[in-house]
């Protein structure tokens, strides 16, 4: 099945100018972070439990289990790891 | 369908498995940092008058670093299913509602290999229920970059999926489909029923930056293709008078991406995190999730979190509700009463209380690190979307304050 027209909802804009735009948003978020290395020195909390994404890998995949079959939607729930940066 | 031992006490089971695998473990590698066990049982609940559903979901993981270089981890879930739902999608659902058990088991398997600055990944699982089994492959590497600042991350999983179904012939005509009555004869060899294949691949891409001392961000890509049959095999849907089983197209294309940042509120030993995410796929429908989480150290050992999230999305592009089917038909070939292809509104309001101590360096407990026990709870309200809703598949679950809770206890250790 083709990839439908979504103007007739959107108004003209496209599916792929918003995935564009939601790209181009992600790409400067990120390009914003390398203006100045952040040293391990300054991350002591970016250490903790609390600062990690995902942090609790049972509770998000139960909820990522309850949201799928719920919602057409899936993915994009984002990957583990942060934090410290030290993976 | 019938449960086996497992729903007897089947909160008992993941604690059990993990206490095994706690005093099984060898020793872990010094220096090593990913060497966990946890434990956890979700009891989920749809109140509905007509149609309740409950699912107990056990849920046990190990993971552990070997050496410097390799680590692997173990994983099993299930899923206990009681409830009852209409077997006929039409203007009356819920005089149709039918009974129903079945248990799902999952379990999987990773292997990681490890350098000082990237990960690889490989890994597989398989899960299997009366009526559906599936079977997974996964590749995944993730570097670290400048000065470890930037993780990026990218996976790829392909599963292979066999869905039992009724013997219905290719030459048959789309309006004869019949429906599976039951899963008694799944996989077995029988004139009655058949398998369908489903193979799914999807690819993964994250970055996560270290913006500043105290901002986290977080970006990402996730597509996904399917092919295969994807239709409820019991489901059916009234087509003027005729009751037809459900007709899903045999392709689907999925896309999402999606960012988050995490701030940290040093004054007051908390953070935030804000979530955004924007999904479309081939069957026009396109959705917008939002989400935003407080953690806060409430004593040192006591972590409160509090968490809300919504999901907004509109049809599958042949979905129609059960008053145009009974007076219209389908909108071409393909018909469906899945509640996932409908507009809808989903809500979802959360508290989790995390009591998280390490053990000291002296204490006779050597081989752990800090214990672990969470409880958490969700509320979720569900909205159709629809032009009349009295008519959506998710009708009967909407008509409550409160349409669903999560209810979650987990316990491990890092060691």
């Amino acid at each position: 099945m083709p990839w439908p027209s979504r103007s007739d909802r959107t108004n003209g804009v496209t599916t792929d100018r918003k995935v564009r735009r939601a790209l181009l948003a992600a790409c400067l978020v990120v390009v914003s972070g390398c203006a100045r290395a952040v040293l391990p020195s300054e991350k002591a909390f970016l250490a903790d439990p609390i600062m990690q994404f995902d942090e609790d890998d049972l509770e998000t995949a139960a909820d990522e289990h309850v949201a799928s079959n719920r919602e057409g939607a899936f993915g994009g729930q984002g990957a583990g790891g942060g934090g410290c940066g030290c993976n | 369908m019938q449960l086996g031992p497992a729903r007897a006490r089947p909160w008992r089971a993941p604690w059990l498995l993990a206490g095994l695998v706690a005093v099984c473990a060898p020793r872990p590698a010094d220096g090593s940092g990913d060497n966990r066990v946890r434990a956890g049982v979700t009891y989920f609940h749809e109140p509905a008058r007509n149609t309740p559903l409950s699912v107990v979901h056990p849920q046990v993981s190990y993971s552990q670093d070997y050496t410097r270089h390799f680590g692997m981890s173990l994983g099993y879930d299930a899923d206990i299913v009681t409830g009852a739902t209409p077997q006929i999608f039409g203007v009356d659902v819920t005089s149709s509602a039918t009974k129903f058990q079945d248990v799902r088991h999952n379990g999987t398997v990773g292997l990681r290999f490890m350098s000082d600055l990237a990960t690889f990944r490989i890994g597989g699982g398989f899960a299997g229920e009366n009526d559906y089994r599936s079977g997974t492959i996964q590749l995944g590497a993730t570097a670290d970059l400048f000065q470890r600042n930037t993780q990026v991350s990218v996976d790829y999983v392909h599963n292979i999926d066999r869905v039992c179904d009724a013997a219905n012939s290719a030459t048959q005509e789309l309006l004869e489909l019949r429906a599976l009555d039951s899963s008694d004869l799944c996989f077995r060899d029988s004139a009655e029923t058949t398998t369908r294949k489903l193979s799914i691949d999807t690819v993964n891409l994250s970055i996560t930056q270290v913006l500043t001392p105290w901002l986290l961000g977080q970006a990402g890509i996730v597509g996904q293709h399917l092919r295969g049959f994807q239709s409820n095999p019991y489901r059916q849907v009234l087509l003027g008078r005729r009751a037809v089983q459900e007709h899903l197209p045999d392709i689907r294309n999925r896309m999402s991406v999606f960012a988050r940042l995490k701030f940290a509120l040093r004054p007051v030993r908390g953070s935030i995190e804000l979530f955004g995410r924007f999904y479309a796929d081939s069957w026009a429908i396109e959705g917008v999730t939002v989400q935003a989480a407080w953690d806060q150290y409430l004593a040192r050992p006591l972590i409160l979190r509090l968490r809300g999230r919504l999901h907004v999305q509109d049809s599958a592009l042949f979905y129609r509700d059960g008053s145009e089917y009974a007076s219209s038909g389908a909108a071409g070939s393909y018909w469906t009463g899945d509640r996932e292809l409908s507009a809808l509104m989903n809500t979802t309001l959360g508290a989790k209380l995390t009591y998280l101590a390490r053990v000291p360096a002296n204490s006779r407990i050597r081989r752990i690190e800090s214990f672990r026990v969470s409880a958490k709870t969700d509320l979720l309200f569900y909205r159709s979307r629809t032009d009349n809703p009295a008519f959506s598949p998710n009708a009967e679950r909407t008509r409550g304050l409160l349409d669903a809770i999560v209810i979650q206890a987990q316990a491990g250790f890092d060691f």
